[in-house]
């Protein structure tokens, strides 16, 4: 039997509840999660214990080294380098599971942040469009088309962030 | 700023923006008020690293609070003049809804 295993995995920064949960149920199984990279879609895993693990993907505003400080006295463990804009925690539990986010409102201000960058990206995308359009390149065509599509894109990005936004509102009575 | 704008914009704060704020009466980083606030409400409220980096970067932005010092890489801060207004405005208004809710439920028991 195999004792590493190398697994390509997307997932979105609306629902990273999905890609958690997974890793979460690797570790179960004993497949412990030892790297993160490119771009963290590619995870590799060791055969070992089973572990109940906490797994936990942030995006933080402006990070600075206390980010790092709250989180290692907290107990939380950095799997990836430290470059961002996504980092992710892990931790092991017992009982209860921990999670770096303890009300709604850190969550929407997580998806938050996230619509700012790609309203940023789609501005930064504008501009490289108008570029283009106006340098008159023999790709010309071909470069606008990719990039329109890299709006539509963003634009779906976002709509998924903000419904996401919709339903963490909605099921908060408490704020 | 006047008070009818601070209420609109931080009124009311989050259990855990509260928390962090009256923990911030004397200088403490932002483990410590984890710990502070685990310790006072006798573990009902745990606030996770994520929340608290989340609040803190936040309130230092918007002057609540000042960090005043550095040690370790950890930031030690206290709440501002401005985060005291804050508070005082959030006391009135808890106040309110306390006595309002046991003047019409005084019979719960």
């Amino acid at each position: 039997m195999k004792d590493d295993k190398v697994v390509w995995r997307w997932w979105w920064g609306w629902n990273t509840e999905k890609v958690e949960n997974w890793l979460e149920e690797m570790e179960q199984k004993g497949w412990n999660l030892v790297k993160v990279d490119f771009a963290q879609i590619r995870f590799s895993f060791k055969k070992g214990e089973s572990r109940k693990m906490s797994y936990c993907f942030d995006y933080p505003a402006y990070v600075k080294d206390n980010y790092f400080e709250i989180f290692k006295e907290d107990g939380w463990e950095s799997m990836d380098n430290k470059m961002g804009p996504w980092f992710i925690w892990s931790k092991s539990y017992e009982n209860e599971r921990p999670s770096i986010y303890t009300d709604t409102k850190s969550l929407i201000e997580k998806n938050n942040r996230q619509i700012r960058t790609v309203i940023f990206g789609v501005f930064v995308t504008l501009f490289l469009l108008s570029l283009v359009l106006l340098g008159n390149f023999d790709s010309t065509k071909l470069i606008s088309a990719l990039l329109i599509l890299s709006i539509v894109f963003y634009g779906y990005i976002i709509v998924q962030l903000r419904q996401n936004n919709k339903k963490l509102k909605q099921n908060a009575i408490k704020c | 700023m006047d008070t009818e704008k601070l209420q609109k914009k931080y009124l009311p704060l989050t259990e855990a923006a509260y928390y962090v704020l009256i923990s911030l009466n004397k200088p403490r980083h932002g483990y410590r008020i984890m710990l502070y606030v685990k310790e006072i409400t006798n573990g009902r409220i745990n606030i996770g690293a994520g929340t608290m980096y989340g609040n803190l970067s936040r309130m230092e932005k918007e002057g609540l609070i000042n960090t005043v010092a550095e040690e370790d890489r950890k930031k030690i801060y206290e709440i501002s003049e401005k985060g005291k207004i804050i508070l005082k405005l959030e006391l009135a208004r808890l106040e309110e809804l306390l006595s309002h809710g046991k003047s019409e439920m005084g019979d719960l028991k």
